[in-house]
């Protein structure tokens, strides 16, 4: 692992407007996310994490927030790989580890990625609370559902924990 | 329900005991639970699995791209058997169907009833939840030896079966596009 700990980063996940035609269905949808440390999402060529729970999983990336802030490490559980988040408290950061099951980093040339505490939780809550806001805003009836609950119940945790830790919250771009 | 709903609701009830895609224990009210969250008409696979609770595949739907209503068996034939998207994802594993993909030509162990059959038995011997992902490895080593699958993953969605692929076994290729890695065989 680089030295290097990041204090921006994009969490680039499949858009609500991708997502259009599930979210009108209430269906929760399958999903890519990528994390990106030192490239946009535009000019990225990296590859996507494929999640066909994604709809479900997001509000666990929710979660992810009061976990870290409470110094716990977390897993989220993607097709073919674990995303495992880690406090290092000593470095006030991050660690973000894509282990792709069954294939060593080497062979995949892969390192961790170390991100600065608040830039983490603050990209993580910022993108959450917008896909939540586009979801609502293609089908406002999306609130009634389970999957979509489970988000808004997860959003407003985190957003607790982060100003519990004196966290400037942000909800939108 | 339409009229091809309540054909194939009576053509598996009918069925039942000799196809071995549809749990022969499943009755009327089973089918209808599956009618209630999902489409009888495109219904492939019905199982109870341990604890007895109804569990079905469909033919589903997948489009490329971004997130979508991905679902099915088309969403399983499209990324775990053509390879459809296999560039774009961290890495794809394999059913071995003899398919080409990436100019290679993969073990021709299994056909799609097999493929079937394996998430059949998958799901009826899993404590399954209505949403999650599980894993199986507790299938005949005749099974083994013939198709060279020991081991499957199946994510489940709302009761449904939303896709499924191999994970080990001698027949089992992964292509990791991450890193440029190419095929791990």
């Amino acid at each position: 692992m680089t030295n290097e700990i990041y204090e921006s980063w994009t969490l680039d996940l499949t858009s609500p407007e991708q997502s259009r035609d599930a979210i009108e269905t209430e269906f929760a949808p399958t999903g890519d996310i990528r994390i990106l440390t030192e490239e946009s999402p535009e000019e990225s060529d990296s590859v996507y994490i494929e999640d066909s729970l994604f709809g479900v999983h997001l509000p666990d990336w929710m979660d992810s927030i009061s976990d870290l802030l409470k110094g716990e490490s977390t897993m989220i559980e993607a097709n073919v790989s674990d995303i495992k988040l880690t406090p290092k408290e000593e470095q006030n950061a991050v660690e973000v580890y894509v282990d792709l099951r069954g294939v060593p980093d080497d062979v995949r040339n892969y390192e961790p990625d170390l991100i600065e505490m608040e830039a983490f939780v603050q990209e993580v809550y910022r993108t959450g609370a917008s896909w939540a806001e586009e979801a609502k805003a293609i089908n406002p009836e999306i609130t009634d559902v389970d999957w979509y609950q489970d988000l808004e119940t997860a959003l407003a945790d985190a957003r607790e924990a982060m100003e519990d830790a004196g966290i400037p919250v942000e909800d939108s771009p | 329900m339409d009229g091809a709903d309540l054909q194939r609701f009576s053509e598996m009830l009918d069925q039942r005991e000799s196809d071995p895609l549809i749990d022969d224990s499943v009755d009327a009210d089973d089918l209808l639970e599956v009618a209630k969250d999902g489409t009888l008409k495109e219904t492939q696979l019905v199982v109870k699995d341990k604890p007895g609770s109804t569990r079905w595949l469909e033919q589903g739907y997948f489009e490329s791209g971004g997130g979508s209503s991905n679902y099915g068996w088309e969403y399983l034939k499209s990324r775990h058997i053509a390879g459809e998207m296999v560039d774009e994802k961290q890495a794809t594993d394999f059913w071995p169907l003899g398919q080409m993909v990436k100019s290679e030509k993969l073990p021709d162990t299994m056909t799609e009833e097999d493929v079937r059959k394996a998430i059949y038995e998958t799901v009826e011997n899993t404590d399954t939840s209505s949403e999650g992902a599980f894993v199986y490895d507790g299938y005949s080593s005749d099974f083994v030896d013939r198709t060279g699958v020991s081991n499957v993953r199946v994510v489940m969605q709302d009761g449904q079966i939303r896709t499924a692929w191999p994970k080990e076994g001698s027949s089992v290729w992964r292509y990791v596009s991450e890193g440029d890695h190419g095929w791990i065989k």
